[in-house]
């Protein structure tokens, strides 16, 4: 079955050149598009995508404000951070924050179907509210690395 | 090249090579992003002409173009900015109601365009460069009338206040105001608070934070009483 996919990200041309990469090479369906974190949580209530591919850094809300909120108005979608950074020094904390995984933004859009496959092939993370004490020092924590 | 001559020359040379230091910095992390649309779209023009997958090649060429050009004009803004941060400062006492008056006279008809009107109140003298100091009245009015957009023209009024040995430049505009997120990214080269929105390089209030920095000042976003934006430079006072 074609996976549908969310993408939240400021960037109009980051975000024309994923939907050419989906949809005409990766055999996925682009079924909405939002420019920060508060349009990705209601476009995610909405539409209710198999994966919500997140960019970090938006005005408004990013991506880590955004992220709790869009696992809470669509519980069954696959939250993916893409990261202009190493997404390996993210790995560990990902779960904890409910994205199934983080992406480099440098990925090729000819393998970012295939990694968005990968990253969403194991089960969704179990998601726990976090206090906003806990969630903050999270969020801190990813800043740091970043 | 002669070698700095005095103290002071030595902290000129320090603080701009701290300035440029920091400059590339951010620079390298913000062009990052045209070079990685630049790369995408190179990337599906491959796999188009490897047969891989049929696209519409020549769309995929033309954007790949326009980043190309896009991430010129970039480098081309930085490297304004940046000579800004290394060119050394006349030692000039400028009575800076004249750069002011040259930047409105600059902006004659973009200002006629939108309505807008630009005064002052009694301003200082300050040690500097003329060129430069016009160019950072332009770009904070420039950054006014962006952002300007509801139904009264756009006022923008610059004031002056001594305060501990320095020059306090206030300029205020009637606009939005800042937006509540990121300010503090305001004066970093290539920020655009605003997305793609609003047309800009996201280059204006860099280049206004390089020339303050250059003329040993310092500068920050506030907000104005009435609601609009403030843009606060701190001067330190001619000593001449």
């Amino acid at each position: 079955m074609t996976q549908t996919v969310l993408l939240v990200d400021d960037n109009a041309s980051l975000r024309q050149l994923y939907r050419i990469g989906l949809e005409q090479v990766g055999n996925m369906r682009v079924v909405g598009e939002a420019k920060d974190g508060a349009e990705g949580i209601t476009a995610a209530q909405a539409l209710r995508p198999d994966i919500v591919l997140l960019d970090l850094s938006m005005p408004t809300m990013d991506g880590l404000e955004a992220l709790p909120r869009i696992r809470k108005a669509s519980p069954a979608s696959h939250v993916v951070i893409l990261t202009g950074f190493r997404a390996e020094r993210l790995a560990d904390i990902a779960l904890k924050l409910g994205a199934s995984a983080f992406i480099e933004k440098g990925v090729a859009p000819t393998q970012l179907a295939d990694s968005l496959r990968l990253a969403t092939a194991t089960p969704l993370p179990e998601f726990h509210e976090m206090g906003d004490a806990e969630r903050q020092a999270f969020i801190a924590r990813v800043r740091d690395l970043v | 090249m002669a070698g700095p001559t005095s103290t002071q020359d030595a902290f000129d040379l320090d603080r701009a090579e701290a300035m440029a230091s920091r400059f590339a910095t951010e620079a390298a992390h913000d062009l990052q992003e045209p070079l990685r649309l630049l790369s995408g779209y190179l990337d599906l023009v491959c796999a188009h002409l490897d047969g891989k997958v049929t696209l519409d090649g020549s769309k995929l060429a033309h954007e790949a173009r326009a980043t190309t050009e896009r991430m010129q004009k970039l480098v081309g803004s930085l490297l304004e900015s940046s000579r800004v941060a290394t060119a050394p400062l006349p030692d000039t006492v400028i009575a800076l109601a004249d750069p002011l008056d040259d930047a409105v006279k600059n902006m004659r008809l973009r200002l006629a365009e939108t309505g807008a009107v630009v005064t002052h109140g009694p301003l200082p003298s300050v040690r500097g460069d003329t060129t430069q100091l016009t160019r950072l009245f332009q770009n904070i009015i420039e950054n006014s009338l962006k952002y300007a957009g509801g139904a009264a023209a756009p006022v923008v009024h610059v004031t002056a206040q001594h305060h501990a040995g320095a020059w306090m430049i206030v300029v205020d505009d009637n606009g939005p105001g800042w937006p509540p997120h990121g300010r503090e990214r305001l004066f970093r080269p290539f920020t655009r608070l605003h997305g793609g929105d609003v047309p800009g390089n996201g280059m204006g209030l860099a280049m206004v934070r390089a020339i303050v920095e250059h003329h040993g000042g310092h500068v920050e976003a506030t907000d104005a009483p009435q609601g609009g934006a403030r843009v606060q430079i701190t001067f330190p006072e001619a000593s001449r």
